[in-house]
């Protein structure tokens, strides 16, 4: 019962700061750009207002359209269960590494079907390059935890944090190449193609208003403290006493979140072909650390 | 072939009877039959270029329609205008559109507000006119007032969109797309992300600004609203206006005030290339190099209010001279902005356009070979990068802009960054002559004193605005009025480049290729209220376009 209520906890808890975390990186952000930026609070504060808004919907939409937003939030808050985030308990059990990875490939799907099936073509374009990103990075994904897997010897994700020791070459090689693909998966620039606004009008955002869009927006946010979580959970020692370790999370989050916006800051967007090209050349070196994982290397 | 101005001369002659209107200006009055001859010898022997055709109502004159073909002839440093007259009772000319494929738009606009028809020409659809304009009434003839259009012939009409379904996707960019915060409506048809065709729709916002000058305003007024065809670089219409009447009417301007037109100019291009700049940046999604930019163009913003009281719409010219004194605490002021805003840009803007994302969205994108450039006659940096050098600062000197020693930057690649280079290169040409010009401006007077403005005198005048060359051609008319006013825009002539550059390229890469011209469609769009496409082609109202929905 305690174990329950301490991952709920953690679910709550995310949901109050994963939008204070985006205003930080905003204004982070901004102050790089010379400009002021708005307050911390400022994605909550919009977030609230599109809640309060109804949800205006195309003229051809189908069902997908209106139920994907939830389903993809649906997705990410179970997502967030399996992990341990401010407290250092999650929903384990065995085999939560694969519907892990099920979990992240299906938002980015449902993600895709629903603006595909709003009928807009700046939509479909948007659904088509984040399905053409998805397919790559998903693949990444699913190798980058299976050496994991290999590496701690285990299918449980509670077994695999932090991942050292043993102190490997394989296992920091991992280990970077998961943050990469943290940063890939989380929309940041350069890689923030399905939503490029000059191009393709926020693309898969585009038909979306008011709660839907708030929905939608929110899991997004969700989605990268997830993956933002699971990358200190990688790192974070585990024996730890409770209040210092949630410190320590949230800590380490603020700094995982300014470290990527800053790294934002200094990009353009790449064009599509250009970042599946980049995303291509990550397949062998993960291949080579499956391989020295599974000897120990 | 010929390359001295008398030479040259001396070839027109052949074909018909040449005038001097006034400096560096011929015009060569030439048989219907013939102009195809002399444009294109004009155009790809002697190495000028293709400027602008202008229609003209003259019944009032000597009873014909007139056409004007302007070019420009940079090696020789000269204008010519081939003039042609047409029956007025069945106006009909050879088109050039043929040998100049550049000149089918301003046919096309001719044969709108004139009717006059240009025999030959592939296709001469109504180009500004919307569809449901009524047949047989040309706007800018001088027997329709503006009363009979707006209350007797106009009658606006609803019109059903008719949905046809098509192989590829078609991606609509505009009216108000949010890359292009203009009116301009481009129609994309994708495979995937590849571009396999595309077509423009301009003219959407006419304001009649010519027919509105012609009918109600007088010679004084008409710089005021010459201002207001561009946004942005307003002041080279401003300008450009004033010095045709001035040319027409042989008016000597003191040289304080031609140095004191240069130096806006100047402030004026600097501020346009970092705007520019921003936005090409933001296009690609390089928020941060936007934001930078646009911090150090507010320094420049800020000069030109210390120099003439308002960030834009300077308003400081008249037909004559200029309005306002700069004294000299704003002199050095002003040379201090520079100094910080030169070291400013060279750190900021080199490191910039060296990062790798820059480049790689750049380099070898959206292609104008030099043959294209020449055909669809071009104009300023995208001109320039295509590798061809011309620049009406430096080929036909107006203002003070003689008097100064500055470099034309021409890059071969014909690609988005050459045009990027070319921009980089002249913002540090124009600091460098906004120095020269501050230093060295001699005293005297500020306007002319004898400012009469004869009647039927023609005029050229000529700007390199930060787009390209300007150029408006007046006719001066009775009563303290113009006759006749034809402004033309850079990006008249460079729009329809576009539509070459997109074919074969990915669709993350169209915004960035338009912008790449650096478009103004206010300013091409002197001239009606589009909503509409005509014919066979689909149809599209500005609310399904707002909506993204297109199929």
């Amino acid at each position: 019962m305690i174990a329950q209520l301490l991952v709920l906890t953690n679910i709550v808890g995310l949901l109050l700061i994963t939008p204070i975390i985006d205003g930080i990186e905003r204004k982070i952000k901004a102050r790089l750009q010379c400009r002021r930026g708005p307050p911390i609070l400022q994605t909550w504060y919009d977030l609230l207002k599109l809640f309060r808004r109804p949800s205006i919907v195309t003229e051809e939409y189908s069902l997908p359209y209106i139920i994907s937003p939830y389903i993809v939030f649906a997705n990410i808050i179970f997502a967030l269960a399996l992990l341990p985030s401010i407290t250092r308990v999650s929903l384990s059990f065995y085999g939560d590494i694969i519907v892990l990875t099920y979990l992240i490939a299906s938002s980015s799907i449902f993600i895709a079907i629903g603006s595909i099936s709003s009928g807009s073509v700046f939509a479909t374009i948007g659904a088509n390059r984040e399905i053409s990103i998805a397919t790559l990075s998903k693949l990444l994904i699913a190798l980058v935890l299976a050496s994991f897997a290999i590496l701690k010897g285990s299918l449980t994700l509670e077994k695999l944090f932090p991942i050292m020791p043993p102190y490997t070459i394989s296992a920091i090689l991992a280990i970077v190449l998961f943050a990469i693909l943290a940063y890939i998966e989380s929309y940041k620039l350069p890689f923030d193609i399905p939503e490029a606004e000059p191009e393709i009008i926020d693309g898969i955002l585009v038909e979306y208003s008011g709660k839907s869009l708030g929905v939608l927006k929110y899991s997004m946010y969700l989605k990268r403290v997830l993956l933002f979580t699971m990358l200190i959970d990688l790192v974070l020692p585990r024996n730890l006493p409770p209040i210092i370790s949630s410190l320590a999370y949230i800590v380490s989050l603020i700094f995982v979140s300014i470290l990527f916006v800053t790294i934002e800051t200094y990009f353009g967007r790449l064009r599509i072909d250009q970042a599946l090209k980049f995303m291509k050349t990550l397949i062998p070196i993960l291949l080579v650390v499956i391989v020295i994982a599974y000897f120990h290397i | 072939m010929p390359t001295s101005i008398y030479e040259v001369l001396e070839l027109m002659r052949k074909y018909g009877r040449i005038e001097k209107i006034h400096k560096d200006t011929y015009i060569v009055e030439v048989k219907a039959d013939k102009v195809k001859d002399i444009c294109s010898i004009l155009h790809w022997k002697l190495g000028g270029h293709f400027s602008v055709t202008v229609g003209s109502d003259e019944r009032l004159i000597n009873g014909y329609f007139a056409i004007y073909h302007v070019f420009l002839l940079d090696e020789q440093k000269i204008s010519i205008i081939v003039h042609t007259k047409a029956n007025p009772a069945v106006p009909k000319i050879p088109s050039i559109t043929p040998i100049i494929p550049g000149a089918n738009w301003h046919e096309r606009e001719a044969h709108d507000f004139f009717g006059i028809v240009f025999e030959n020409h592939p296709n001469l659809e109504r180009l500004i006119l919307p569809y449901d304009w009524p047949e047989k009434v040309y706007p800018l003839r001088k027997d329709v007032s503006i009363e009979e259009l707006r209350f007797k012939i106009l009658k606006p009409e609803t019109v059903k969109a008719k949905a046809k379904p098509e192989e590829e996707y078609i991606v609509p960019i505009g009216p108000y797309h949010p890359a292009l915060h203009e009116p301009e409506y481009f129609e994309l048809y994708v495979e995937g992300e590849r571009i396999v065709d595309a077509k423009y729709k301009g003219f959407h916002v006419h304001r009649g600004i010519e027919k509105v000058a012609e009918e109600r305003l007088t010679i004084n007024q008409i710089p005021f609203i010459a201002e207001r065809i561009c946004g942005i670089c307003g002041y080279t219409h401003n300008v450009a206006y004033c010095q045709a009447v001035e040319y027409a009417a042989n008016i000597d301007v003191p040289l304080r005030a031609k140095y004191i037109r240069s130096i806006l100019l100047e402030i004026e291009r600097i501020h346009s290339h970092l705007l520019w700049f921003g936005v090409l940046f933001h296009l690609l999604g390089f928020d941060t190099g936007f934001m930078m930019t646009w911090l150090v163009r507010e320094k420049i913003m800020d000069l030109a209010e210390i120099l003439t009281g308002n960030r834009k719409n300077y308003g400081m010219n008249l037909v004559g001279g200029v309005r306002r004194d700069i004294n000299e605490g704003k002199i050095k002021l002003s040379l201090e902005t520079l100094d910080h805003v030169e070291y400013k840009l060279r750190n900021i803007l080199s490191k910039m356009l060296k990062l790798k994302e820059i480049m790689s969205r750049t380099k070898e994108i959206g292609l104008l070979s030099r043959e294209e450039a020449r055909k669809l006659s071009v104009v300023g940096p995208v001109a320039r990068a295509s590798g061809i050098s011309t620049d009406v600062r430096k080929y036909h000197p107006y203002a003070a802009y003689g008097e100064l020693e500055f470099k034309v930057p021409v890059y071969d690649a014909g690609d988005v960054y050459s045009r990027v280079l070319v921009r980089y290169d002249e913002i540090f040409e124009s600091i460098s002559m906004l120095k020269q010009l501050l230093k060295n401006i001699p005293k005297g007077d500020l306007m002319a004193e004898n400012v009469e403005v004869p009647e039927y005198r023609k005029g050229l005048g000529l700007t390199e605005a930060p787009r390209g060359e300007n150029i408006h051609l007046v006719i001066t008319g009775r009563e303290n009025k113009v006759y006749r006013w034809r402004p033309r825009a850079p990006s008249y002539n460079n729009v329809p480049s576009t539509l070459v550059m997109l074919k074969g390229e990915n669709l993350a890469d169209a915004p960035a290729i338009i912008a790449s011209i650096d478009p103004c469609f206010s300013c091409t769009d002197h001239v009606v209220v589009v909503d509409v496409k005509r014919g066979t082609r689909r149809t599209l109202r500005l609310k399904e376009i707002s909506r993204g929905r297109a199929r």
